[in-house]
C-alpha cells in the first residue's frame, strides 16, 4: 500500500515541482537554496530529484543556467527565460482549471 | 581531497550515459555536497561528508534519474525482441540441424554460419546460437529506438492463441485410431517377416530390398518414428499445446538423422529399371524435410504461445 501511495505521490509530485521550479525561478537561484526555499514553505524536495528536473527544463529552454565562480565554491545558478514564463502561464491556467474541477467535483459529492 | 566524494562522483559517471554535459553534472553534486555538508553537518570532516553522500542516494539510481526516457530499448519493442528472436532461432536451429544431418557447413550471410560439426557440438552450439540471435534481435531494435523517429518494423501476424492453448487443431479420436491400425498391421508384417521393406513380383512371395541387419535396423526405427507421432497424438487429446508438436517432431528428424547416417550399409537388392540407392535416399530426404517443415512450425507456436501474455 504504502510502496503503491510512494509512487503515486512520485507521480503526482513531478507535474507540481516543474511548476513550482518555474514559478521560483522569477530570480536567480542555485539548486541548494531552491531547496532550502522550498523546505521554508513546507515542501521537501530530494535533491537527486531537483537536479535532473533542472536540467530537462534547461534542454527545453525554460530557464537558463550560468556558473559563478567569483564565491569560494563555483555554484550554478538558474533563471527562468521568457519562453518559460509562457510556459509557466499555460501550466498555471491548466492548474488552476484541474483545481476549480475538482472543487466542483467534491461539492458534487457532497449534495450528491 | 575529498576522497570518497570523488569515489562516488567516479561511479555516478560510470553509469551516466548522457550525450553531453556529463562534467557538468558531476561538478554540480560536488557542489551541493559540499555545501550541505559545510552547513548542515557542521564543515568538511570525514563523517560529515560521508553522510551527505549517503543521503544523496546510490550512484546508479542517482544516474538513472537524469536518464530518465532515455530507453536503451524501447518498451514497446519488448513483443517484438521475443518474437524476433523466436523467429530467427528458428531458421538457425532448422539451419542447424540440416548441417549435422548432411555433415557440411551452412553459410548465410550476414546472420548465420554453421560450421560443420557432431549431433554433441551442435546441441552446445544451439545454446550459443540463442544468445547470438537475443543479442543481434537487441542490436537491431537498439538502433531502431535511438533513431527516434516513427519506424514500424514488420509484424509477422499469427493467429492469436491464450496461453497454454496452442493454435493447434483439436486431436480428432479418427485419426488416432487410424494411426494405430497402420502400426499394427507394420508391426504384424514386421513380426512375420523381420523387415518392412521388400517388394513382390507379380504376387510372389515377397522379397527383402535390404540384408537383414539393415532391414531390421530401419523397420525398427521407422516404427519407432509411428510410435512416437501416436505418443504425440495421444498426448495431445490431454494437453493440447505446440511444445508436443515440438517434442515429437525433434524426436522424430533424430531418428532421421541415425537413418541418414547410420554405419550400416544397406545393400540394396536389384530390382530391374530402379535404382534402389536413389530411391531410398530420395524418400529419406523427403522424410526430413517434411520433418523439417513441422519442426519450423512446432517452433513458431511455441513461441506464439510463450509470447503472449
Amino acid at each position: 500500500m504504502d510502496v503503491e501511495f510512494g509512487s503515486f505521490e512520485t507521480e503526482l509530485n513531478r507535474g507540481f515541482l516543474q511548476v513550482l521550479a518555474l514559478v521560483a525561478l522569477e530570480r536567480k537561484m542555485y539548486g541548494y537554496g531552491m531547496i532550502k526555499l522550498f523546505e521554508q514553505t513546507g515542501y521537501a524536495v530530494e535533491e537527486n530529484t531537483l537536479y535532473p528536473l533542472l536540467r530537462r527544463l534547461e534542454k527545453n529552454g525554460w530557464i537558463k543556467s550560468e556558473w559563478d565562480v567569483g564565491e569560494d565554491r563555483p555554484k550554478k545558478y538558474y533563471i527562468i527565460t521568457d519562453m518559460g514564463l509562457s510556459v509557466r502561464a499555460r501550466a498555471l491556467a491548466i492548474w488552476d482549471g484541474q483545481s476549480e474541477i475538482l472543487n466542483k467535483m467534491k461539492e458534487a459529492n457532497r449534495h450528491a | 581531497m575529498h576522497e570518497n566524494l570523488e569515489k562516488y562522483l567516479k561511479e555516478i559517471s560510470h553509469y551516466l550515459a548522457v550525450k553531453q554535459g556529463a562534467g557538468e553534472i558531476l561538478a554540480e553534486i560536488r557542489s551541493h555536497i559540499l555545501e550541505k555538508a559545510e552547513r548542515e553537518s557542521g564543515g568538511f570532516t570525514a563523517d560529515s561528508l560521508d553522510k551527505t553522500i549517503a543521503g544523496y542516494g546510490r550512484p546508479r539510481d542517482v544516474a538513472a534519474k537524469y536518464m530518465d526516457g532515455d530507453e536503451i530499448i524501447s518498451p514497446t519493442f519488448r513483443k517484438y525482441l521475443f518474437r524476433y528472436t523466436a523467429m530467427l532461432f528458428a531458421i538457425h536451429f532448422v539451419l542447424t540441424v540440416l548441417a549435422v544431418s548432411f555433415r557440411t557447413s551452412i553459410i548465410a550471410i550476414p546472420f548465420f554460419f554453421i560450421p560443420k560439426m557432431s549431433a554433441f557440438w551442435a546441441v552446445l552450439y544451439l545454446f550459443m546460437a540463442l544468445v547470438y540471435d537475443f543479442g543481434v534481435v537487441a542490436l537491431i531494435l537498439y538502433l531502431v529506438t535511438q533513431r527516434k523517429g516513427d519506424v514500424r518494423l514488420p509484424w509477422f501476424g499469427v493467429r492469436l492463441a491464450r496461453r497454454g492453448e496452442s493454435g493447434l487443431k483439436k486431436p480428432r479420436p479418427a485419426v488416432l485410431a487410424m494411426l494405430i491400425v497402420i502400426f499394427g498391421i507394420l508391426l504384424y508384417v514386421f513380426v512375420r517377416y523381420h523387415t518392412l521393406f521388400f517388394y513382390t513380383v507379380n504376387g510372389s512371395r515377397p522379397e527383402t530390398l535390404l540384408n537383414p541387419a539393415a532391414s531390421v535396423f530401419f523397420s525398427i526405427l521407422l516404427l519407432a518414428a509411428l510410435a512416437c507421432d501416436i505418443i504425440g497424438y495421444w498426448i495431445r487429446f490431454l494437453f493440447n499445446t505446440a511444445w508436443v508438436t515440438l517434442v515429437q517432431n525433434t524426436i522424430a528428424l533424430l531418428i532421421l538423422w541415425i537413418i541418414w547416417n547410420s554405419p550400416i550399409k544397406p545393400e540394396y537388392k536389384t530390382v530391374p529399371g530402379i535404382d534402389l540407392s536413389v530411391v531410398g535416399g530420395g524418400f529419406i530426404l523427403f522424410l526430413i524435410v517434411v520433418t523439417v517443415i513441422r519442426l519450423l512450425r512446432s517452433l513458431v507456436r511455441v513461441a506464439r504461445e510463450m509470447s503472449l501474455p
